[in-house]
């Protein structure tokens, strides 16, 4: 019998494509981080820079040429990305050319040996 | 006098039988109990077996504590003005059986004011109309980086940490998050410390070797520990609060701190326009398979708790539906003033999606405030 623990989040955003720049497909991103993101070395921290992610991430990315409201599709991120003194992670929702009303779907599964 | 600091040793209470002072394992995560190797029938018991069920024990009560409130998402973010002296979310829960403290988290950015002391304020509150002040806890970020700053960037954030102590296990409680003078309150995480020392007569022992007697208080410990979380444990379901300021999410006629309806047909609060449940609406899922009990044949019982008021004379509703539209729970008996009112109701033990709606009960006038609301087990 494996004493490995494994532990995933099941998660999904609301979404909906943004035409107001006349794109046929938008994207939201979903990182899962142990820390703060930061902007990126080199880049000037203007306020305009996209975020930059160091140490453990998982980053999810759901597409839709729909401007309809829907939930994404269900995609796994890894509970062990959690940080292992206070048991806590740090979520980045983005969008590009798409509209998220942030996380529709939340759900940490049971401990699993694979 | 020494201060003693949270999980500190007790210096008054005697240890209990089969406890230790001091926290026996880490956060780690401990491999699964082997049940067909140590519990196979005509086995002697094993030391392995009988110090692998505390340990489990310890740490489902220490370890898999509950986020009591966490900050939406910030869509739409206001102008500075709105972050002057203002209760930014409002949040109630549940302590858990062996809950001592709070800890919180809050994630700010330099302040729109460069030159004033921005503080992020936590309060909690024992009442419901929140009368009755139990603490407060300030998080000192200080002054911006300059009068041109943008405060949108990334080098000015800060995550600022702290405890709030000496709350009393298994009580209800409200909170409020407050920018003071000009805050940036980016967003903000608050979960709930257990302490078998605090709140019981120590750690559950779990240091077995081949000669210990196996006793009854060593099965009778892990049940009362685990059973007692179970029941009493308050597991957060949903915290959902208006961020002042947001121009989708606040409406106007309450300085953007909240959402109103003046609608007797129950609206979806997420998006204000659905009326109809669908696949489609904005809602909640939650997992509550496997959380009730045997004898628990209508479901998992929880409680929703919502903040609000009316304006005009007529009661608000907010209703809590499945996603076959099937009213799940209803809160009403709002005033005229800001108060949380809550109703206890039953949970289905499977995986739905759940979508708040909101509405007043008379026409022409009348305006329900809906300012958060907050879901959790009990029992």
């Amino acid at each position: 019998m494996s004493t490995s623990i494994y532990r995933y989040v099941t998660l999904a955003p609301w979404l909906r494509l943004d035409t107001a720049n006349g794109a046929s497909s938008g994207q939201v991103r979903v990182t899962v981080s142990r820390d703060l993101p930061m902007v990126s070395q080199g880049s000037i921290d203007d306020g305009t820079q996209t975020p930059y992610f160091t140490g453990a991430f998982t980053q999810l990315i759901w597409t839709t040429s729909s401007t309809t409201w829907a939930t994404g599709g269900d995609q796994l991120a890894t509970a062990n990305l959690k940080d292992p003194y206070f048991g806590m992670v740090y979520i980045t929702i983005e969008t590009f050319n798409a509209f998220t009303r942030g996380l529709a779907k939340w759900v940490k599964g049971e401990r699993r040996t694979a | 006098m020494t201060r003693r600091l949270y999980g500190d040793p007790p210096t008054t209470l005697p240890l209990g039988p089969r406890q230790t002072s001091s926290i026996p394992l880490t956060p780690s995560a401990v491999p699964p109990i082997q049940i067909n190797r140590w519990c196979r029938n005509g086995m002697h018991p094993t030391a392995e077996l009988a110090s692998r069920i505390p340990e489990a024990a310890n740490q489902a009560v220490l370890f898999n504590s509950k986020q009591v409130f966490t900050a939406p998402p910030y869509i739409g973010v206001g102008n500075g003005s709105f972050y002057v002296n203002k209760v930014l979310w409002n949040f109630a829960f549940h302590t858990g059986p062996y809950t001592v403290a709070l800890f919180c988290r809050l994630v700010m950015n330099a302040p729109f004011n460069s030159s004033a002391n921005s503080i992020g304020r936590v309060k909690i509150y024992s009442d419901a109309a929140l009368t009755m002040l139990v603490s407060t806890q300030d998080f000192n970020y200080g002054a911006g980086p300059g009068p041109s700053a943008n405060p949108f960037v990334f080098q000015t954030i800060r995550a600022l940490d702290k405890y709030i102590e000496n709350l009393s296990p298994d009580t209800d409680y409200y909170g409020t998050v407050e920018g003071v003078n000009t805050a940036f309150i980016q967003t903000a995480c608050i979960w709930d410390c257990p302490s078998l020392t605090e709140s019981l007569n120590g750690y559950l022992a779990q240091n077995y070797t081949t000669h210990t007697p196996i006793l009854a208080v060593d099965r009778k410990n892990a049940s009362d520990v685990c059973r007692a979380t179970w029941k009493r444990g308050g597991s957060m379901l949903a915290t959902w609060a208006i961020t002042p300021g947001s121009a989708i999410n606040s409406d106007s006629t309450d300085g953007y701190g909240s959402i109103t309806t003046t609608s007797t047909t129950l609206t979806n609060i997420l998006d204000r326009t659905s009326t109809t449940i669908s696949s489609s609406t904005p809602g909640f899922w939650w997992d509550m398979r496997s959380r009730d009990r045997i004898s628990q044949s209508s479901g998992v019982p929880c409680v929703l708790k919502v903040f609000g008021y009316q304006s005009g004379g007529a009661d608000g509703n907010l209703v809590l539906k499945n996603s076959a539209g099937t009213t799940i729970a209803t809160v009403s008996g709002f005033g005229a003033t800001k108060s949380w009112k809550s109703v206890a109701f039953n949970a289905p033990a499977v995986l739905d999606k759940y979508d708040l709606q909101f509405k007043v009960t008379a026409p022409s006038g009348p305006r329900f405030h809906l300012y958060a609301f907050s879901a959790y087990e009990l029992e």
